[in-house]
């Protein structure tokens, strides 16, 4: 236990400190100016940059949860070998809301039927997937926010289709036209079917458009002659709530494929496993970089100063506060160049709060599954992150100047 | 450590060499000498005769390659580096021949400077401060920083810092050597001041005779001996 008393003199020991770094800093200001703009852009970039990775991030998972797949995805394992309408499943409704009354951590729930069709107009013909769907039930995916010109679907017994807008183009039709959709029934024949467009939508990405027609599902059931569905889409209020929830519901649907939207998007799944390394390399290159320069200015600033620290040792100052001293003024700058670089960070981020258009390269925007629009994220622990490891690397910088102010001789200093 | 007791400075056999093989440098050869509490004593001698040697070595800013320097009588030969720093802080003042004073302090703050090294409370060592800039005439320069000071102003900030700690011996290595006459006349009355006033024991080396006119001993160095030991 320390008394009052020592307690006081700890305080005025580390007040004498601050008081002698703070002013050796400003004694050398054209120097440390360029080092904390150093470190100010350092630690302004790093987190833009990181806000901007984790954004992507954030909008892989969205848009791959948002999907049609959402966080859990049930199909019959031959529907995933072979998408055809009779390789569904019965829908049990009952069975589903007993399901997720259990699970309270549903955000929702929807069936579909879908089917590979082939697609002809007036004038072109094109390949892609017919999609019968509840709209009443589609809060959980992309389809909710869809815009739309025209008429939306009104519900699950609505017959007319919704049709992306690239699709639309490449048949050269016209809304309120009729197209004719060819496809497997559950029955192993051939059939054709009608539809008159109702509405054109336009999605994020051309892929969307050009691949998913959307109709009314018990529509779609009713003229394929089959109350089978191909899918249960799951979406849960959050990633951790999904992971928890996967054997639960994988024990409920025993004989069925159950996937999570890891699986069925392998590579957006790894992009997210790996932004985290992504920023941390980063984060280590960029300030890597800074520690030369602290050190540099460090060990140039102890060298100036032997005289100075062999006084202060030679008036009794333990080589412990020495030491100190110099760690102090590497924290006190890098500190410094922290809150600045923060306060930049956060101003160039409220700048960039609507979003960076990444249209311009849509086909690469698109590989990756993002939107074209990348809204930066900025996430405490990003933050946190590049604060521990800032400090962590400005007393590592400051060791080595440090144990050489302590290793100065009184005598041979105050010679000079 | 008792500092009433005498000798408070005791050299016994004293060696002190620099360098190794070819370049080896005996500074100090076999001395033995005592000073004793209250004197003012002056270390005189030409250049290299080991004058600082001897005073780094009563300051414990350093340590002798042979025989052994007692301070209040104990040995200090196995004493650590700490130690010696803390002995140093509390009963050691230090005047240096380029008033060494720290650039980013003001005077006042210079002067509490090993106070503040002590863990003293502000308002303890700012009286104290103020006390010695008022005994040594200079209070207006309070608040300048060394490089706003004249040589002697200086110097009577290094003396007021070394005073500050209520030190036993104030080592003062040539501390008239930037001066003009008159300023040293009124640093060597300064000396004589703490030296009487306060009852502190005061060890300058010096070439000038106008300070080795202030000391009452006087010991003559000559090639790292003791040449000659004289009272005055």
């Amino acid at each position: 236990m320390h008394s009052d008393s020592e307690n006081k003199s700890v305080l005025e020991k580390i007040k004498l400190l601050f008081a002698l770094g703070t002013r050796n800093l400003w004694r050398q200001k054209r120097r440390n100016s360029v080092l904390v703009i150093a470190i100010v852009v350092a630690v302004s970039g790093v987190i833009v940059l990181n806000s901007l990775i984790r954004g992507m991030q954030i909008q892989m998972v969205e848009q791959a949860v948002g999907g049609l797949s959402a966080h859990i995805n049930i199909q019959s394992a031959n529907f995933r070998d072979d998408p055809w309408v009779g390789h569904g499943f019965s829908e049990d409704n009952r069975k589903l809301e007993d399901l997720f009354l259990e699970t309270q951590t549903v955000q929702g729930w929807t069936t579909r039927l879908h089917t590979p069709v082939v697609v002809m107009s007036e004038r072109e013909t094109r390949g892609a997937y017919l999609v019968g769907i509840n709209p009443e039930r589609e809060s959980i995916s992309f389809i909710q926010d869809l815009h739309i010109e025209g008429l939306a679907l009104t519900g699950t017994l609505d017959n007319s289709i919704i049709i992306g807008r690239a699709l639309f183009d490449q048949l050269r039709t016209k809304l309120g036209h009729r197209i004719v959709v060819t496809l497997q029934n559950a029955h192993g024949l051939s059939q054709d079917l009608g539809f008159r467009i109702s509405g054109v939508y336009d999605a994020d990405t051309d892929g969307i458009e050009k691949q998913y027609i959307f109709t009314g599902k018990r529509a779609l059931q009713q003229l394929l002659d089959t109350t089978l569905i191909s899918e249960i889409a799951i979406r849960f209020q959050s990633e951790r709530e999904a992971q928890q929830a996967q054997n639960f519901v994988i024990a409920a649907f025993p004989e069925l494929d159950v996937a999570t939207w890891q699986q069925l998007n392998p590579l957006s799944a790894f992009m997210f496993e790996i932004v985290d390394v992504v920023i941390f390399i980063w984060l280590c290159i960029v300030l890597l970089t800074l520690v030369f320069g602290l050190l540099n200015s460090l060990l140039t600033a102890v060298l100036e100063r032997k005289r100075e620290i062999g006084i202060v040792r030679a008036v009794g100052l333990r080589s412990s506060m020495v030491l100190s001293q110099i760690m102090l003024e590497s924290v006190l700058l890098m500190v410094l160049g922290i809150v600045i670089g923060l306060l930049t960070a956060f101003l160039f981020l409220y700048w960039l709060r609507e979003g960076i258009d990444l249209s311009m390269f849509a086909a690469g925007v698109e590989l990756m599954n993002l939107s074209p629009k990348i809204v930066p994220t900025l996430q405490v622990r990003d933050v946190l992150l590049v604060v521990g490891t800032s400090l962590s690397l400005a007393v590592f910088a400051s060791l080595l100047p440090a144990y050489r102010s302590t290793q100065i001789n009184p005598i041979e200093a105050i010679r000079g | 450590m008792n500092f009433n007791s005498h000798p408070l400075i005791r050299f016994d056999n004293v060696s002190r060499v620099y360098g190794q093989d070819a370049s080896l440098v005996q500074a100090l050869h076999q001395v033995s000498v005592e000073i004793c509490s209250e004197e003012f004593t002056a270390i005189v001698g030409p250049s290299g005769c080991g004058k600082s040697t001897m005073l780094q070595l009563m300051g414990l800013l350093d340590q002798p390659t042979e025989g052994n320097v007692y301070f209040a009588g104990c040995s200090t030969t196995t004493l650590k580096s700490q130690q010696l720093a803390d002995l140093r802080l509390q009963k050691i003042g230090f005047v240096f021949q380029d008033f060494n004073l720290i650039p980013v302090l003001s005077a006042i703050e210079n002067i509490e400077f090993p106070l503040q090294l002590q863990g003293t409370a502000k308002k303890v060592r700012r009286n104290k401060a103020h006390d010695l800039l008022a005994k040594l005439d200079i209070e207006d320069i309070a608040k300048r920083r060394p490089s706003d000071m004249s040589g002697g102003q200086q110097q009577r900030v290094a003396i007021a810092r070394a005073l500050v700690s209520d030190p036993v011996i104030l080592i003062a290595d040539e501390p008239s050597a930037n001066l003009d006459s008159q300023t040293t006349h009124d640093l060597c009355d300064l000396l004589r001041t703490v030296n009487q006033d306060f009852a502190i024991t005061i060890a300058v080396a010096s070439h000038d005779p106008l300070v080795m006119g202030y000391a009452r001993r006087r010991i003559h160095l000559l090639d790292g001996r003791i040449n000659k030991d004289e009272q005055v």
